[in-house]
């Protein structure tokens, strides 16, 4: 299935603005994320020593923000678009 | 008016136009580039705009619940600004000033919490970083 990921300002200048990730099976976000990190050398950025994701870090699935617990256990669909967050520092 | 733009705001017109007869008070947040003294010279600042703009409508939302508020305005900038510039205005119109101070607290430490603006500093240099 192909999945799109957006992602902005710090995690844009790794992961790219916008890129489609093809994946086989089942997939969750944190599964899409961590091998995502793994390919970029940037697993600290987004996950802890215990391998959970850090708590600063929004994940949104279709216009959700998703709950540390939701991005561990929820399938991806194929046409999916997964937006990525860093810690937001607006105002 | 809850909007995100590049252009500098016109503070003063935006009040007028938010003005209401039955306002007793419109309590005025100005959030502005300052000099921290570590040689920077401007902060670029990027926004998810779909979500952001949609997160600032159920903020002015909650606040006027909240609060009782008569009117809100909320306007971000993006881009890169230099010294000094207007970042962000909110005007929360209210009977009392109260609920106008209050209201318009809850706001800005809303949008600081989770609303998804990123600054990036760039300093005279010419290195940058972003803030966590």
């Amino acid at each position: 299935m192909r999945i799109t990921l957006r992602s902005f300002a710090r995690f844009r200048e790794i992961f790219g603005e916008e890129k489609t990730i093809e994946t086989k099976g089942v997939a969750t976000p944190k599964m899409v994320l961590s091998a995502l990190c793994e390919e970029k050398g940037c697993t600290e950025t987004l996950f802890t020593a215990e391998g959970t994701l850090h708590p600063h870090i929004t994940v949104i699935l279709n216009g959700r923000r998703l709950s540390a617990g939701e991005t561990e256990d929820t399938s991806l669909a194929d046409g999916d678009t997964l937006v990525v967050y860093p810690p937001v520092s607006g105002g | 008016m809850i909007s995100i733009q590049k252009e500098d705001i016109d503070i003063g017109a935006l009040i007028q136009q938010s003005r209401d007869k039955r306002m007793g008070a419109q309590v005025v947040f100005v959030g502005t580039v300052r000099d921290d003294g570590d040689s920077i010279e401007a902060i670029e600042f990027e926004a998810d705009r779909t979500t952001a703009i949609a997160d600032l409508r159920t903020i002015a939302a909650e606040a006027t619940e909240k609060y009782g508020l008569i009117s809100v305005d909320i306007i971000h900038r993006d881009g890169l600004l230099q010294m000094g510039e207007t970042i962000l205005v909110i005007i929360a119109g209210s009977a009392h000033r109260e609920e106008g101070f209050a209201g318009c607290r809850y706001i800005i430490e809303e949008i600081k919490r989770y609303v998804p603006i990123w600054k990036k500093d760039i300093n005279t240099t010419g290195d940058s970083h972003w803030h966590d």
